[in-house]
């Protein structure tokens, strides 16, 4: 890689298209992104939008019908620059699933095989990456449920997966995600089936963790609550791209891209009176079909133009904060925040000033 | 019973629990009481496991309950379901999930999907308009209706789970995490569209999730369950402005607010009810008003309150 030694994983104009019976479907249209040891990284934006399609393709999960147009996901392997992508199935499980790059998935029922118990499941990668005997990889899963903040550790290695409500198994699946010491965990929607209470600890619990062992994560997932609290950058991703990226604070305080503004605009303000929700007008597009200029511009008010033909380059606004819209552009018209926008990130601003 | 019922769903001490071997049983509901008014949203929140779902699916009848009564229009549905009551009940309760995509059956075209819990002997034209029809009030156009549903997005596939709960006129629709997998703008358009059609037919929600601040954005009451039991219930603001349980004060003080200002360093309240010594068997529901319930004994209630 050359880039700084602080880099830990490099994607670079990853393209990614899935073979279907209506045609070829273009799910992740050259995405870039660097991680850097240590940090979190979110990655928010549209449901269909390729988030998970990305974290996947890191991880090595090929479905069948995938196609790798281009782009490649460089690695450190033992001192080693490696493309990800070029590994087999075979070198990804042994050298990386698990051991150094591990995925916590949004919907634990898959990622639990349901006719072994949680502790046979929890105590594997220890056995196996770890060399660790039976008994002392079975003490390490009890300590792993007490502190995913399971109440009976010990009741629960010996139970099956359908015993435990959904949260539960979450639980579970973080305990074996953390349980090899990973580089890097790849969260996708960790904690959307879990209570705030239980989301709250797990976060902090991920925090910890991430300090004591320099963990980098990518965080993926609709909660700008959530983001707010792990992200230090914020990568927004629509219909395929990243369309906006920058640090936390430049993400929820400088947003610059249209949907990103809609996006902070859709959440339900808890203080306010209750309004209508707002939401973005129409619907995403359809990636069975190529996209000419922006994707977003059918559903932006502010379209300009060129929006429709040509595709909007990247433009750098600070050494951290980038945006592809033509909105950008030194003589495109100067469009302001929208005003309600506006009054919520003052207010955001000051309460947070106060503290 | 012919008068207008005013309540159309009375919980009373339900009881759920399962056999997890010859010893073992989870009481995944223990003791549960609660009324839903016509026309109005009940927000169920809790814990992870508290029992959400199970009371969910024991409304609809997918367990029969271990104890206790469910009423919907003051018919009892609680004990042995007879058939008569089984044709009362399917098509008056609709469920919606949390993911559209597993609930859909991917082989199916949309307009079979969305057709299923119609009566099969309706002539086939007038159940593809009635189909075409919901398809268009969830906002999506009839040519959809020969798609399947991998052709969708998760916003439109939720859509197309919600057109087939409302397609038999349901007048109560239990939405399980039905918005949680989508993102925040599909969220505003999913649950705009649920205010909408409730305005329009008076429909009745029990609405599960735990995303707290789309909770009281859409309801009117608000119950939250910790480990089988409802430690608390009332309107949304007993609930939000006047918490008392401590179980809900660190539900609401564990809502991550979007501000990366002060996130970061907020630290949410810790509930531990056996280090509090608080033991749900002793407590029994107190009001302290018409509606706001607390599960509590005497000298807690005076603890919390002070
Ligand atoms: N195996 C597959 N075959 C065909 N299409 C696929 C396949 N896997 C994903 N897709 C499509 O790729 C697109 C991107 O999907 P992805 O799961 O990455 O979205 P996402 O951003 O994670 O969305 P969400 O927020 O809803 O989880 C979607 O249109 C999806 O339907
Ligand atoms: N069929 C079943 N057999 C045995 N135990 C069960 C069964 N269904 C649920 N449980 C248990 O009952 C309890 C309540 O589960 P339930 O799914 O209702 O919780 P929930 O409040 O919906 O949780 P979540 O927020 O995680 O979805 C849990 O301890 C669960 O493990
Ligand atoms: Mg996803
Ligand atoms: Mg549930």
């Amino acid at each position: 890689m050359q880039v700084d030694s602080g880099t830990i994983l490099n994607i670079q104009k990853l393209s990614v298209a899935f073979q279907t019976t209506s045609g070829e479907l273009n799910a992740v249209r050259g995405v870039d992104l660097t991680l850097r040891r240590g940090e979190t990284l979110a990655i928010v934006g549209e449901s269909g939008s390729g988030k998970s399609v990305t974290a996947k393709a890191v991880m090595g999960l090929r479905d069948s019908n995938q196609i790798i147009k281009a782009g490649e996901i460089l690695y450190d392997l033992d001192g080693q620059v490696t493309d990800l992508l070029k590994l087999t199935k075979k070198q990804m499980i042994s050298q990386v699933n698990g051991r150094r790059i591990s995925m916590i998935f949004q919907d634990p029922t898959t990622a639990l095989n349901p006719l072994l118990t949680i502790g046979y499941q929890l105590t594997e990668g220890l056995r196996i990456h770890r060399k660790m005997s039976r008994k002392a990889a079975w003490e390490r899963g009890v300590e792993l449920l007490d502190e995913v903040g399971i109440t009976q550790p010990r009741q629960c290695m010996k139970r099956y997966p359908h015993h435990l409500s959904g949260g539960m198994r979450q639980r579970v699946v973080i305990a074996a995600a953390i349980s090899c010491d990973p580089e890097i965990i790849i969260c996708d929607e960790p904690t959307t089936a879990l209570d705030v209470t239980i989301q709250a600890k797990i976060l902090e619990l991920i925090k910890t963790l991430q300090k004591k062992m320099n963990i980098a994560i990518i965080y993926i997932t609709h909660d700008l609550g959530v983001v707010a609290k792990v992200a230090d950058r914020v990568a927004v991703m629509y219909a395929g791209k990243i369309v906006e990226r920058g640090t936390a604070y430049e993400i929820f305080f400088e947003p610059r891209h249209p949907y990103t503004w809609g996006l902070l605009l859709s959440m339900p303000d808890i203080n306010a009176a209750d309004t209508r929700l707002y939401s973005i007008p129409g619907s995403p597009p359809n990636l069975l079909h190529k996209v000419t200029g922006d994707a977003f511009a059918v559903r932006n008010e502010y379209a300009l133009n060129i929006d429709y033909e040509e595709e909007p380059p990247v433009f750098k606004l600070s050494g951290t904060h980038e945006v592809a819209s033509w909105l950008a552009h030194p003589d495109a018209p100067a469009i302001q925040i929208p005003e309600l926008l506006r009054r919520q990130i003052e207010a955001k601003i000051s309460h947070g000033d106060e503290q | 019973m012919n008068t207008v019922n005013d309540n159309i769903l009375e919980v009373r001490d339900l009881k759920q629990h399962f056999r997890i071997d010859r010893r073992h049983s989870v009481k995944a509901v223990d003791g549960v009481s609660f009324t839903i008014k016509r026309g109005s949203t009940f927000g169920l929140v809790g814990e992870s496991g508290s029992g959400k779902s199970t009371i969910g699916r024991t409304v609809i009848r997918l367990y029969a309950p271990t104890c206790g009564s469910v009423k919907l229009n003051g018919r009892e549905l609680g004990g042995k379901l007879t058939l008569q009551m089984k044709q009362y009940l399917t098509g008056r309760v609709q469920m919606i999930f949390q993911d559209p995509m597993a609930s859909l059956n991917p082989r199916k075209k949309i307009i079979d999907i969305v057709a299923e819990g119609l009566d099969s002997n309706k002539p086939r034209g007038e159940r593809n308009e009635l189909v075409y029809a919901q398809l268009e009030r969830v906002g999506l156009s009839r040519e959809f209706a020969g798609r399947y549903p991998h052709m969708f997005s998760g916003g439109q596939r939720q859509r197309v789970g919600i057109a087939r709960a409302i397609i038999t006129d349901p007048e109560l629709i239990i939405a399980d995490e039905c918005i949680s997998a989508l993102d925040m703008s599909i969220q505003a358009q999913v649950v705009n569209l649920m205010k909408d059609l409730q305005t329009e037919r008076g429909l009745t929600y029990l609405f599960i999730a735990h995303d707290l601040s789309m909770v009281k954005y859409i309801s009117d009451y608000i119950g939250v369950l910790h480990m089988g039991r409802l430690v608390e219930s009332g309107t949304k603001d007993d609930i939000f402005q006047n918490p008392i349980h401590p179980y809900t004060k660190s539900l609401i003080s564990a809502i991550p607010e979007p501000n990366p200002l002060t996130e970061p360093h907020r630290i949410s309240r810790v509930y531990d009810a056996p280090a509090q010594g608080i033991v749900y068997a002793n407590g029994t529901e107190r009001y302290l008003t018409d509606t706001h319930m607390v599960l509590a004994t005497d000298g807690e209630l005076e603890t919390w309150i002070a």
